[in-house]
């Protein structure tokens, strides 16, 4: 059983729906006390990174979610999930994250080689993948891969021994998924990312169950 | 950046529908269905939109926004009678990822502040039916082009983005259902002065329209009349059961000269082989 994190941030319904659709068996969990039950978390998140982290460590996550890190078991964080395992983010000040993983959120600049960048950036986008990094979260998947993104922030300053994929937006090359060790970061939604992203949630169920 | 294809279903009751000047309303079938079509065959977002629900007061959505989530794996923006921050976190839990207010917006502004603090920027876009004044002039329109309120197109634009909107869905009345291209002046203007992804729709009846919006930056060109009728036309959907509305188009087949209807896999390969980025299926 996998728990889905419900902090009050963002919609977890088209993460439901994908959990089902790869038949993972999946429980909400609203309630920090008894992760330890679970096989492995899932931390999704939209909004604002302040407001996030204060609703972790308000609701008790922020210690649960250390001790499961410790654990040994797998957490996937996904878009503004992601981004709270880094250190910090400069979003509406600074703010510190879980620091799982060394790093920081900075927003895309306003324009980019005289171009006018877009924010948030709403769209699809291609997955270059890391060979050197390539583990089975991406099974299956061909380079260059479309997944849906919806994000003004991106994570910045990450070892990138650890980075599983690079993403460029309008000239801008950045990390669009990271691993260490338990821990799994996508930028992008692949509960929103058509078959492919539900590949996704199918090798995130084989890394958890045939470990 | 790549720009998306968005088909955008009408709905009224349990159906799919279509009109022109967002007036004259025909049945198609089952939203559902089409989704389902749009969903494997290139579309990269759906939209829903309640076509009635703004002016009867109704919210009839629910279970078609349930179905369609069960299913589809790429974002669903839902709107049509959208009023309260409790109307979004309900539409939200049916399984839309998005929605889209218009009529709301302007009757209060503030809600799309309200509504993007509460649920994330990039979850609430804000619709605008614009029609066309004079030279440069365009007037935002509410409840489906139906009434006049006024607000100048461009100024509202501006601020819609200030109020923290994440997109901009912009409706040219005057082009919609007609198949004759977008309104390439109301589009450039509006794309040179926001700085988030909009939404273009109204008008597009052949491959050549959208080469207009070559550079214009738009995040997405949303349609409804060429994909529908080309569904429609193919006979994709053998056995349609209609439960209320006017089907004597769809019965009486005229559909049929409509001609010229392309898929959005056609589309795709016609802008990406004139250079646009463009999310490609293998």
């Amino acid at each position: 059983m996998v728990g889905i994190i419900d902090y009050g941030m963002g919609n977890i319904f088209s993460i439901q729906n994908a959990c089902k659709y790869v038949d993972l068996k999946y429980e909400i969990s609203f309630n920090s006390d008894n992760l330890s039950k679970y096989d492995a978390l899932i931390l999704p998140g939209v909004g604002a990174y302040g407001d996030a982290i204060k609703k972790l460590e308000y609701d008790g996550f922020s210690k649960a979610l250390s001790d499961f890190k410790n654990s040994g078991k797998y957490i996937l964080g996904i878009c503004l999930g992601m981004q709270l395992f880094v250190t910090k983010s400069y979003e509406f000040g600074e703010n510190n994250g879980l620091n799982f993983i060394n790093g920081e959120c900075i927003k895309f600049p306003k324009e980019w080689n005289g171009n006018k960048i877009l924010t948030p950036q709403i769209s699809w986008n291609k997955l270059n993948i890391q060979i050197d990094n390539r583990n089975e979260i991406f099974e299956g998947l061909k380079q260059n891969e479309f997944m849906y993104f919806v994000h003004s922030y991106y994570v910045n300053n990450i070892d990138k021994k650890i980075i599983t994929s690079i993403t460029n937006y309008e000239g801008i090359e950045y990390c669009s998924s990271f691993k260490s060790e338990n821990i799994f970061g996508l930028q992008f939604h692949p509960e929103k990312s058509g078959k492919y992203g539900l590949k996704i949630y199918e090798n995130f169920k084989k890394i958890i169950y045939n470990r | 950046m790549i720009t998306r294809i968005i088909p955008r279903l009408d709905i009224k009751g349990p159906n799919l529908v279509k009109g022109i000047h967002l007036e004259g309303l025909r049945v198609l079938g089952k939203p559902e269905l089409f989704a389902q079509y749009y969903y494997e065959n290139g579309a990269d977002e759906l939209i829903y939109q309640d076509v009635v629900a703004s002016l009867y007061e109704r919210n009839s959505l629910k279970e078609i926004i349930e179905k369609t989530a069960r299913n589809i794996f790429i974002p669903l923006t839902v709107g049509g009678g959208i009023r309260t921050l409790e109307d979004i976190k309900n539409i939200l839990r049916f399984g839309a990822d998005k929605v889209s207010i218009n009529t709301a917006a302007l009757k209060r502004p503030e809600f799309i502040s309200e509504a993007a603090n509460k649920f994330g920027s990039s979850t609430i876009a804000v619709a605008i039916e614009a029609i066309k004044h004079s030279e440069n002039l365009y007037f935002a329109f509410m409840d489906n082009g139906r009434e006049f309120t006024g607000i100048e197109v461009y100024s509202w634009a501006k601020k819609i983005e200030t109020l923290g909107a994440g997109e901009i869905i912009i409706t040219s009345v005057d082009q919609e259902g007609t198949r004759k291209g977008f309104d390439i002046e109301l589009i450039s203007n509006i794309a040179s002065i926001v700085n988030i992804p909009i939404i273009v729709h109204g008008g597009l009846g052949k491959y050549d329209d959208t080469l207009l919006l070559k550079n214009l930056n738009i995040g997405a060109i949303c349609a409804s009349s060429v994909f529908h009728y080309d569904i429609v036309s193919k006979n994709i959907f053998k056995a349609i059961d209609f439960e209320e509305g006017n089907y004597d188009f769809l019965m009486s087949k005229s559909f049929e000269k409509c001609e010229n209807n392309f898929s959005i896999n056609e589309l795709k390969d016609f802008m990406s082989k004139n250079n646009f980025n463009i999310r490609c299926m293998d």
